[in-house]
């Protein structure tokens, strides 16, 4: 640096930085031109709400079609790992994170001067609006984003059904983990007509209910986390013979699968799903 | 089975002989001393005549089975080991082990036999002590206690009286000349001479691998071969107490 | 007779672990209601949950329990040092280390008994390399080292191997197989660990008296009629079948086989030989008890088995050390 103050090239660079900071402070902030995300969930949000050539990067994670309902649209862009060093030679205006679990690489893309937006894990519909609107707004799509809620609560009201009587189920997935009150599956569930046993048996939050809990509880429908390849422990306690007798006599067996993790208006198609098992469960 | 018969027996480690053609006819009654200085191969005979260690030649003890084996000769080695605080009854009792078939529980025979060798030993009162919390000697006799209970024609000891005070050297190899005038045949590996000289019927000396000589004491332990193989002039005598032989110096 | 009285009244805990583990869970089922359903089949989720869940569980307690007491009584029989411990030596971790292997390669989904083969192939290796490693007198120094060493690498390849795998649950699974759960296993996991098990305690069973008679070293032992490299034999392979077994259903539950020998020692005169059968119902014993506290203690948690033998095994581990070197002189 040092060496190139007497040149005029850089001054004059700095002058024009200069003015045009000062000129976008006068007006509105300007979109930022170049943005990457870093967590599976606010990729998808990125994905439905950036314009064309906005986006420069998703998670590695988003590409996977066992986690995300995007991964084939996401094969449009190149892919980070998370990692500080790469985002920052990528040079985006903008880092989109989730709140929790990055935030060693989020601390050290501020410190860099890389601005970051961090978004919540949805625990609610109310949450899906919300995040929308974060989203849209950091991108400077804010139309776009209330355009995508409004289509959001037409199609749920589309699908919703009252859950009040209908039959009670429960997620189960690797390691025995369930979803209780003050979830997104609890929304989920709701609005698919179904009444959520966990949470029913005092359940807050998401955790580990142990099997013979959940074959006490006995819930009308069990739904059970879609298969990996290769094998884990975790993943065995779904074939256990005391889980697969409990639900014998299921009409259905949904699994959920990436539209169950993140708050975007794709949980309708959980919705949806959900939705007919409960009809199917009535009908016996 | 009577005696022990060895015919050219040899022991090599890689291609270096440690015993190296021995043959040897001892009988029954016999109390035997070996005798020969440190590396001389006693010990290495003594595990390859039981069949222990691989070999060359013949041993009658070691074509036996292994079972067959153990009631024909009982083996002290020199480490005395006792891995468990286990009572001294139960250690004695241990010598019984060859006695025994499969899944067979120890019977009044097998009482009997450890109860005289605890007798022998002078052991009875200490039957239900913990042989680890023993000292160093009343270990010792407890191991010879387990050899005896173990009721073999043949008793084979490494140097079984090495770290006794006087008076328990003296009864153990006062022990064994008695074992052998019951028509027990005993081997024991000695580095006393002096005891060696009172208490054995027989010497074999060996020195480096090798026979060196064979015989009654007086014959063997002669100035020439205390001078050509342990360095060693001693003073010999036939006293009214039997006879007497003591080192005086080194040559 | 006291030993019998000792056997007798550890058969007696067992048993009483036994029908407490099937009555304490977190269904809060009634003592009735549990026995009911257990011997009538009567009420569909309490069948369920006592015949599916709870009853295998306590039977894979009973089996890898008397497995660990077992193996660990004969290993230290054999090498004469009361610091000899499956789990310690890295016996359990190379078992698992054979087991995830399989799992990850799919050969346990493709054949049964792949899963507590691999598991005894991996304890098999293990053993062999650990006599062959501290020598037939078993140094305690030599011992510990060599299993410090085979334990740190079972360690790290078991890690490798779960992080290379394509499921995203796999590496979470890695303090499963180092720290060993019960939790939620079936009968088809009974069935799987239940042949190999059994014939690993058949092999064990039988080395009583040359065990006794090892109290004497090696060289005496043998002449006293032992034949040494059957008993080396029988050894390897039978604490590789049942250590390997009970890993590959329930991970590495390290100390029990420490824990277990060091306390019934003093009760059955220090005889190598009647350690074994007490060992086996104490080990059986001692699990159970762990199995149910870890369902009391903290039941949403699935705090690991290993954890708790660990607790309590790993100080008892220090001291026997502090009392091997006060015993040497050192």
């Amino acid at each position: 640096m040092r060496g190139s103050v007497g040149r005029s090239r850089p001054i004059s660079l700095f002058a024009a930085l200069a003015l045009c900071l000062a000129g976008a402070a006068a007006q509105a902030t300007p979109p930022p031109a170049r943005v990457a995300s870093i967590n599976l969930c606010t990729d998808q949000l990125a994905m439905m709400l950036a314009a064309p050539g906005q986006l420069i990067s998703v998670s590695m994670l988003v590409r996977d079609t066992r986690l995300s309902p995007l991964a084939q649209n996401a094969r449009a862009y190149p892919v980070n790992h998370g990692q500080a060093e790469e985002l920052f030679l990528m040079a985006p205006d903008l880092v989109l994170a989730g709140r929790y679990g990055a935030q060693a690489t989020v601390d050290m893309l501020r410190r860099l001067g890389i601005a970051v937006v961090q978004v919540a894990p949805a625990r609610s519909f109310d949450d899906i609006r919300a995040n929308i609107r974060t989203v849209g707004t950091a991108l400077g799509r804010k139309a776009e984003a209330e355009a995508m809620i409004a289509r959001f609560d037409a199609d749920l009201a589309a699908l919703a059904r009252d859950p009040a009587t209908g039959p009670r189920a429960a997620v189960y997935a690797a390691g025995g983990y369930t979803s209780g009150r003050g979830t997104l599956i609890q929304d989920i569930l709701s609005a698919a007509g179904l009444r959520n046993a966990t949470a029913e048996a005092g359940r807050k939050g998401g955790g580990r209910v142990p099997l013979e809990l959940l074959v006490t509880i006995a819930p009308d429908l069990v739904i059970r986390a879609q298969r990996y390849g290769g094998a884990s422990r975790a993943e065995n306690m779904l074939d256990h013979p005391a889980l697969a007798a409990l639900m014998a006599d299921q009409p259905v067996h949904p699994r959920s699968d990436g539209t169950y993790i993140c708050g975007t208006p794709l949980v309708l198609r959980a919705v949806a799903e959900l939705a007919d098992a409960a009809r199917a469960l009535e009908a016996r | 089975m009577t005696g022990l018969t060895l015919s050219n027996l040899s022991v090599y480690r890689g291609p270096c002989p440690v015993v190296e053609d021995i043959s040897l006819n001892l009988h029954p009654g016999e109390c035997v001393g070996l005798i020969g200085p440190n590396g001389a191969g006693k010990t290495t005979l003594m595990r390859a005549a039981l069949g222990l260690l691989p070999h060359k030649g013949t041993s009658s003890l070691a074509r036996l089975s292994t079972a067959e084996r153990g009631r024909a000769a009982a083996w002290l080695p020199q480490m005395r080991e006792i891995a468990w605080p286990v009572s001294v009854e139960t250690l004695v009792g241990l010598g019984r082990t060859p006695h025994l078939g499969p899944g067979q529980r120890p019977g009044p025979r097998d009482a009997a036999a450890i109860a005289a060798a605890l007798a022998r030993m002078d052991l009875t009162d200490f039957a239900a002590r913990r042989a680890t919390a023993l000292s160093g000697g009343e270990q010792a006799r407890v191991l010879i206690a387990r050899a005896l209970a173990q009721e073999a024609p043949m008793l084979l000891a490494d140097e079984p009286i090495a770290g006794l005070d006087p008076a328990h050297q003296i009864t153990t190899m006062r022990l064994f000349a008695d074992l052998a005038a019951e028509g027990r045949l005993v081997l024991a590996a000695l580095h006393d001479l002096g005891l060696a000289a009172r208490f054995c019927t027989r010497l074999i000396l060996m020195q480096r691998g090798r026979l060196v000589a064979d015989g009654p004491p007086a014959e063997v332990l002669t100035p020439d071969n205390l001078a050509r193989v342990f360095g060693l002039r001693a003073y010999m005598a036939d006293t009214p107490d039997g006879p007497v032989f003591q080192p005086l110096e080194v040559v | 007779m006291r030993y019998s009285l000792l056997l007798w009244l550890l058969s007696l805990l067992v048993v009483v672990l036994f029908c407490a583990a099937l009555l304490i869970g977190p269904a809060g089922l009634s003592p009735g209601e549990s026995v009911s359903a257990l011997l009538t089949g009567r009420g569909d989720a309490a069948v369920l949950v006592m015949r599916e869940i709870r009853l295998p569980r306590a039977i894979l307690a009973v089996l890898v329990g008397a497995s660990l007491g077992l193996s660990g009584a004969a290993l230290q029989g054999y090498l004469r040092n009361p610091l000899a411990e499956p789990g310690l030596i890295g016996v359990s971790g190379s078992a698992a280390l054979g087991a995830v292997i399989a799992l990850q390669t799919g050969l346990a989904a493709a054949y049964t008994l792949a899963l507590p083969g691999a598991a005894l192939l991996g304890a098999l290796v293990a053993v062999g390399l650990l006599l062959g490693l501290a020598g037939p007198r078993g140094g305690a120094f030599t011992l510990i080292l060599a299993g410090i060493a085979l334990s740190a690498l079972a360690g790290a390849a078991t890690t490798l191997v779960l992080n290379l795998s394509p499921n995203p649950y796999a590496a979470a699974d890695i303090v499963f197989w180092m720290m060993g759960s019960l939790a939620d296993r079936s009968f088809t996991h009974v069935w799987l660990a239940l042949p190999f098990t059994l014939a690993g305690w058949l092999l064990l069973a039988g080395l009583g008296r040359g065990l006794d008679a090892l109290t004497l070293g090696e060289d005496a032992a043998e002449a006293l009629g032992i034949r040494l490299t059957r008993l080396r034999l029988a050894l390897v392979v039978g604490v590789a079948a049942c250590v390997g077994a009970g890993v590959a259903v329930a991970g590495a539950i390290g100390f029990v086989g420490l824990i277990v020998p060091h306390l019934l020692r003093p009760l059955v005169g220090a005889r190598p030989a009647r350690l074994l059968l007490a060992s086996a119902l104490g080990g059986a014993a001692l699990l159970l008890a762990s199995d149910i506290a870890v369902r009391l203690i903290l039941p949403e948690r699935d705090l690991k088995l290993g954890v708790l033998t660990a607790l309590l095994g790993a100080p008892l581990f220090l001291h026997l050390i502090y009392k091997t070197r006060r015993e040497q002189g050192a």
